[in-house]
């Protein structure tokens, strides 16, 4: 829908929730990808320091075309960059709604797998201890990473005309 | 749970109507109308009885739980 209105703070249409929904999951996948190359560089590999340097700049490279794509879509359109503007479309409603279902149980389920079998899968791999913060670490990047996908998932344009 | 099914398509198509079309003048996206129409989410009262406003015709003639919908003459 084109923004045609003249008042300045109406430009948040249906199609451009849609359109900010998908990019905040894209930007929020690329974000994840940065700090999982993050949490790789400084606490799992020893590496040389010429791998080090490129690995930072991957990093700092997926977040800011994470953040291009998460402003770029939309969302900081409104009153206040730091208030998110409401999604009232109630196609996007339903997507966000199935998005949080689907992170509530990956999370759940993750977890009573942790709970029985967390311990016996770090005794496999070697691992002596694992700190708290890397545990919720983990589970966040989960959670997040489920939500970005089942968001992109139920927005991806399989009819026919929306594909063209 | 019963599923329910739709004439929107075919009554857009009849109005040579595109799906962005229909979402701009009832107020909503293009892809809450596909979807509609591919029965992939079932919209809200709101919207159902927006439609209904649009095409002129009662909302048992568009939705119904069965796909035997009776077509209503109102497309000449």
């Amino acid at each position: 829908m084109k923004n045609t209105s003249s008042r300045i703070y109406d430009g948040w249409t249906p199609d451009m929730q849609v359109t900010a929904l998908k990019r905040c999951a894209y930007a929020v996948l690329i974000l994840m990808l940065g700090l999982s190359v993050f949490v790789l560089q400084t606490q799992v590999f020893d590496l040389p320091v010429g791998v080090d340097i490129v690995l930072f700049m991957i990093v700092f490279a997926c977040h800011t075309i994470a953040f291009i794509y998460y402003a770029s879509g939309g969302m900081l359109i409104g009153v206040s960059p730091f208030i998110r503007p409401r999604f009232n479309d109630e196609y996007c409603r339903q997507v966000l709604f199935k998005a949080y279902q689907a992170t509530a149980w990956v999370l759940f389920i993750s977890l009573g797998l942790s709970w029985f079998s967390l311990s016996y899968i770090l005794q496999q791999a070697g691992v002596e201890q694992v700190s708290a913060g890397m545990v919720a670490g983990s589970f966040l990047v989960l959670g997040i990473t489920t939500w970005a996908v089942t968001v992109l998932h139920e927005l991806s344009d399989t009819d026919a005309e929306g594909a063209a | 749970m019963d599923e329910a099914y739709n004439r929107i398509a075919i009554e857009r198509k009849l109005r040579g109507l595109s799906q962005q079309q229909l979402a701009e003048a009832i107020g909503v996206s293009r892809k809450t109308i596909s979807t509609i129409e591919t029965r992939r989410f079932t919209p809200s009262v709101v919207i159902a009885l927006k439609l209904a406003e649009f095409f002129a015709m009662p909302v048992e003639a568009i939705f119904a739980l069965s796909n035997k919908i009776e077509k209503y003459p109102s497309v000449q």
